[in-house]
């Protein structure tokens, strides 16, 4: 909001230079984004919380900055030679709504010379951005921008039965506002109304049919109280904002109308001339009670934290324009200045204490420290592990945004009626909150990937959304993201590089330390309509599905435009948090030597390598330490449909060393329940 | 059969200085590391004719045996540096080394970490909620009324239902109040939402909110927290800058400043010239957020603040544009790797 100084001092002695002038406003609450020299004017532009009304006009701000300077405020003139003739000869007004319209005035002006407007105005105006249109109509402005109260002017001779009325709209009717917009309202919006048709938007913006002309003889003016809420309502829905409906919406002061009707009247005598009609129209049905305040200086001293008088206290409410009876007492009456609005609770005059007081002058203390902090909440906790071992694991991690396409979630299996939308999307393909982290990653790999960064390890955790039915929000789970694809480790001199594939992910999977110690923990083969067919399988803990994890498919990939393999996986986090982690028991080392024995076995290929390890284990030998694959070959010696699987067992028992036949007996126990349940051959070496 | 494994390794030290090539040093290997013949197998083997009472003793020197090998070979073979000649080679060490395979934090994460810990050591418990939020987590019990001018300071994506994506972390306060006695002390990290896109702004971002209740918590209490937080992150001597401003939820309230991270105070481009940067709203819980979730304000006061995660990540690292934190260009992003 921009703000004249010159023409702030009329209202208050400022004898700071400009540059301090915004400094010192800026701590006190009204934060000045820039101070601008323009045509010889320097100009505030201040940031106004919504709470200060009272502070959008400039006769506002020069009230907290005559608290500040300790200075009095200069109140305008409002005198002005009366007409014999009274206002309410010529007009009528009505409040036919007072929870909707709380007062209502105005002013009749007969045979004013509708003009252009003196050159000190309209620089003024200028100066804050505002266009002249003619002296009366920049009369109504300047003491908007002078007091705060909107005003508006009406040719009084197109006012239907001289009559002015405050109500609310019907449902339906049509109003052309001074934008040539015709805006169809309902029964929240409130209506300026002649004796037949309505004739301005109250508090937003006046109507066409009334508006003020060269060939205007007669003039009514009205200022009024509006209720905010619905002030704000129509604004709202109508997409419409005005300086009017701007301050209409953060409360304006009961008493501003009367006041700035008189202003108006003295400016308009002095500007335009005419005759101003005597007695003041001001139908004030829907009184507004003195607000006064139950405040305790000691409550003060605590909240803020600091020792100061109650003279000092008492000096700050009094600037302030409140008048502040039983000091001495415990408990004191403020009653408060009908333009500060904002003030209702004791907590509020607390504030304006500090603020005067000053935030900087309020020595910092630590508060005392009794309870230590409890641990991280058991999902936080698992998404900070699953990063740490991500990032050992050699990928870089991502942040993207929670928006995407209702498309991309239906193609990684969220259906439509799953997805959560947004009502109002920042863009196109971000109108719905994603069911899976795998888009906008796949999007990140083709951006890296045209960048010419082709070698892609990437993980993200993060939330997606799914609604559920019956339930008052969506079902929200913090997952785990892998994409993998190109080199999994850099070029080197000395190496050669190795592609990422199924394995790199699943090795990458089944190393996560919140799964390599589940017993219940599977990977197993399941088609997701995304994966590559057979390269796809699910993350099992017990009989619950974790995740999921495969090679995209070249039709889902393409959807992002990419044609390399990409690996990716997805993995509940949440879930695996809920379900908790498998105790993790410690077992005593044995101090004798392990033996090794490897076998390579032939057997039908589609026999798959976790059902042959679970029947070996199912023998429950207990010296057998680890079995694990250490080569799998197809073709050349091998027969068609068949391949060769090479084992590594390893041996070890806590007790003693092996002799060869007891190692024969065991080996030969292994391979005769392969062959038995598999089949397997035992390979000639 | 100790006296054997002297011996063996006399003999392998004589035969290993008289290697001249690479083909030589290999039938070294083969004599002595062989897996089905070769001499330690043996000795490996023979284990088994050793009295009950040196096993282990045999055992324990055998094994220290085999590896000495291995690695006179494996050292040998270094020196003949695969090119299969001796001679005091010329070595560069200054080629590029192997760099083990690791990954990075994103640099939001490293920054949400940083603030965590720091009010960990506080005391503080770190506190999560939902990121789709009720109208009266986000906005009614937060002392933001429905029809209040206050909203428009929070450009607010709305969901179905009369649900909003959170515009702040704030209403995890409120859920954390509604069903915990106080004292509380706590931080609520997380993902916020605006509706906003520019060189400042982006449509998500994170939030860390803080919120301390007790008994006769005052704003000296929040301007020693933050103070204390400020020279933790920045630097001990990082001076702050308490003004008043205006939040629903707090009252009195504040906007904190800190003397400019680039400048020192005289004026840049990044603090646009004033020599003060804002990092947080703060503020004493409002009475009425109080009573929204049933404490007693005359027993109980307390104080919040909020700031950006993905801005303080912008002054910590002189990052100029905060899309790029959600654009994710690994050139970025790898940048971040050596921060710790």
């Amino acid at each position: 909001m921009l703000f004249n100084i010159d023409w702030l001092k009329d209202y208050v002695d400022i004898d700071i230079s400009s540059e301090e002038l915004a400094a010192r406003l800026t701590m006190i609450g009204h934060e000045v984004d820039e101070l601008k020299h323009e045509n010889g004017f320097d100009i505030l532009d201040i940031d106004m919380t919504p709470n200060r009304g009272d502070c959008s006009s400039h006769i506002g701000l020069a009230r907290d900055i005559a608290v500040m300077l300790g200075k009095e405020i200069k109140i305008p003139d409002t005198s002005f030679k009366e007409d014999k003739e009274k206002s309410s000869d010529y007009l009528t007004v009505e409040i036919d709504n007072p929870e909707m319209v709380h007062r209502f005035a105005a002013k009749v002006i007969l045979d004013a010379k509708i003009g252009p407007t003196p050159d000190w105005m309209k620089k003024r105006l200028e100066s804050i951005g505002l266009r002249s249109v003619c002296n009366i109509v920049d009369i109504t402005n300047y003491v908007m921008f002078e007091t705060g109260q909107p005003l508006h002017g009406y040719d009084l001779d197109l006012l239907a039965g001289k009559k002015l009325i405050g109500r609310a709209a019907k449902k339906g009717e049509k109003v052309t506002t001074l934008d040539s917009i015709e805006r169809k309202l309902d029964t929240e919006d409130i209506v300026i109304a002649d004796g037949e048709k309505g004739v301005g938007l109250g508090g937003v913006m006046g109507g066409e049919n009334t508006e003020l002309s060269n060939s205007t003889k007669k003039i009514a003016v009205e200022g009024a109280w509006f209720n905010p809420v619905n002030i704000r309502r129509t604004s709202k829905k109508l997409g419409l904002s005005t300086d009017a409906s701007y301050r209409m919406e953060r409360t304006l002061d009961i008493n501003a109308s009367v006041f700035a009707l008189e202003r108006c009247c003295n400016l308009i005598s002095e500007i335009a001339g005419g005759r101003i009609l005597k007695e003041m129209i001001d139908i004030y049905p829907n009184k507004h009670d003195e607000k006064i305040i139950s405040f305790r200086p000691e409550r003060a001293r605590k909240l803020i934290g600091i020792e100061i008088p109650d003279e000092k206290i008492s000096e700050i409410l009094e600037s302030l324009g409140g008048t502040v009876t039983g000091a001495g007492q415990y408990r004191w009456k403020v009653q408060v200045p009908t333009f500060r609005n904002d003030l209702e609770k004791e907590v509020d005059l607390v504030e304006e204490i500090a603020r005067f007081y000053g935030y900087n002058n309020i020595t910092p203390a630590l508060p005392a420290f009794e309870q230590g902090a409890k641990d991280l909440s058991p999902g936080r906790k698992i998404e900070t592990k699953t990063q740490d071992y991500m990032v050992t694991a050699g990928l870089q991690q991502l942040t993207n945004f929670s928006f995407c396409s209702v498309a991309q979630n239906i193609l990684f299996g969220i259906a439509e009626s799953e997805s959560v939308k947004v009502l109002n999307p920042i863009a196109e393909e971000m109108d719905y909150l994603r069911g899976s982290l795998l888009p906008s990653m796949l999007k990140t790999a083709a951006l890296n990937y045209n960048y010419g960064m082709t070698d892609i390890g990437l993980f993200e955790t993060g939330v997606r959304f799914k609604k559920v039915q019956g339930q008052e929000l969506p079902d929200e789970k913090m997952m785990l993201g892998i994409v993998l694809s190109g080199n999994q480790n850099k070029l080197h001199w000395s190496d050669k590089p190795r592609k990422f594939d199924f394995y790199s992910l699943s090795g990458i999977v089944q190393n996560m330390p919140v799964l390599r110690n589940r017993k219940d923990f599977k990977i197993v083969a399941a088609q997701k309509s995304f994966y590559e067919e057979g390269i796809s399988a699910e993350i099992k803990a017990g009989n619950k599905t974790v995740g999921h994890l495969g090679k995209i498919s070249s039709e889902a990939a393409s959807a992002f435009d990419i044609e390399f393999p990409v690996f990716a996986a997805e993995i509940e986090l949440t879930t695996l948090a809920g379900i908790g982690p498998d105790a993790f028991n410690f077992q005593s080392i044995s101090r004798f030597q392990s033996v090794y024995r490897d076998i390579a076995l032939i057997m039908d290929e589609n026999i798959l390598y976790e059902d042959l390890i679970s029947a070996v284990k199912s023998l429950n030998i207990l010296p057998l330490r680890v079995i694990k694959i250490f080569d799998l070959f197809k073709g050349k010696k091998i027969p068609e449909g068949k391949k060769s699987i090479a084992l590594r067992l390893e041996f070890l028992d806590s007790e003693k060393n092996f002799t060869g036949s007891e190692i024969n007996e065991l080996v030969d126990t292994i391979v005769d329940k392969l062959k038995k349940e598999f089949s397997v051959e035992l390979q000639a070496s | 059969m100790l006296s054997n494994l002297v011996k063996i390794k006399e003999t392998f030290e004589k035969e290993l200085a008289a290697v001249k090539d690479g083909a030589a040093l290999e039938s070294l290997r083969i004599k002595y590391l062989g897996r089905k013949s070769g001499m330690m197998n043996d000795v490996m083997q023979k284990i088994r004719e050793v009295p009950p009472e040196q096993k282990s003793q045999y055992g324990s020197e055998a094994n220290k045996l085999k590896g000495y090998i291995t690695s006179k070979i494996d050292e040998a073979e270094q020196g003949l540096g695969g090119a299969q000649k001796k001679s005091a080679d010329f070595f560069d060490v200054t080629l590029p080394g192997i760099p083990p395979v690791r990954g990075g934090y994103h640099p939001l994460e490293l920054t949400r970490r940083m603030i965590e810990g720091i009010f960990q050591r506080l005391g503080y418990t770190i506190v999560e909620g939902p990121e789709a939020e009720t109208d009266w987590h986000n906005f009614e019990a937060l002392n933001f009324p429905k029809h209040h001018p206050a909203r428009d300071m929070q450009d607010t994506f709305f969901l179905e239902n009369d649900l909003v994506l959170r515009t702040h972390t704030s209403p995890v306060q409120i859920r954390t109040m509604e069903k915990t006695k106080p004292p509380v002390r706590i931080i609520c990290p997380g993902r916020t939402f605006r509706c906003d896109w520019d060189i400042t702004h982006t449509p998500n971002f994170y939030q860390v909110e803080g919120l301390m209740v007790d008994a006769g918590v005052s704003f000296a209490d929040l301007k020693g927290t933050i103070d204390h937080f400020c020279r933790e992150l920045f630097s001990p001597d990082t001076v702050t800058r308490f003004r008043p401003s205006y939040f629903p939820f707090v009252e009195p309230g504040a906007e904190v400043d800190i003397r400019c991270v680039k400048c020192g105070g005289k004026g840049c481009r990044v603090c646009k010239q004033t020599g003060w940067l804002e990092i947080m709203g703060a503020g004493m819980v409002h009475v009425n957020v109080l009573e929204n979730v049933g404490y007693d304000s005359e027993i109980y006061t307390g104080f919040a603040f909020g700031m950006g995660i993905d801005r303080i990540a912008m002054l910590k690292f002189g990052i100029d544009d905060t899309r790029l934190h959600y654009e994710n260009n690994l050139r970025y992003l790898e940048q971040f790797r050596g921060v710790c």
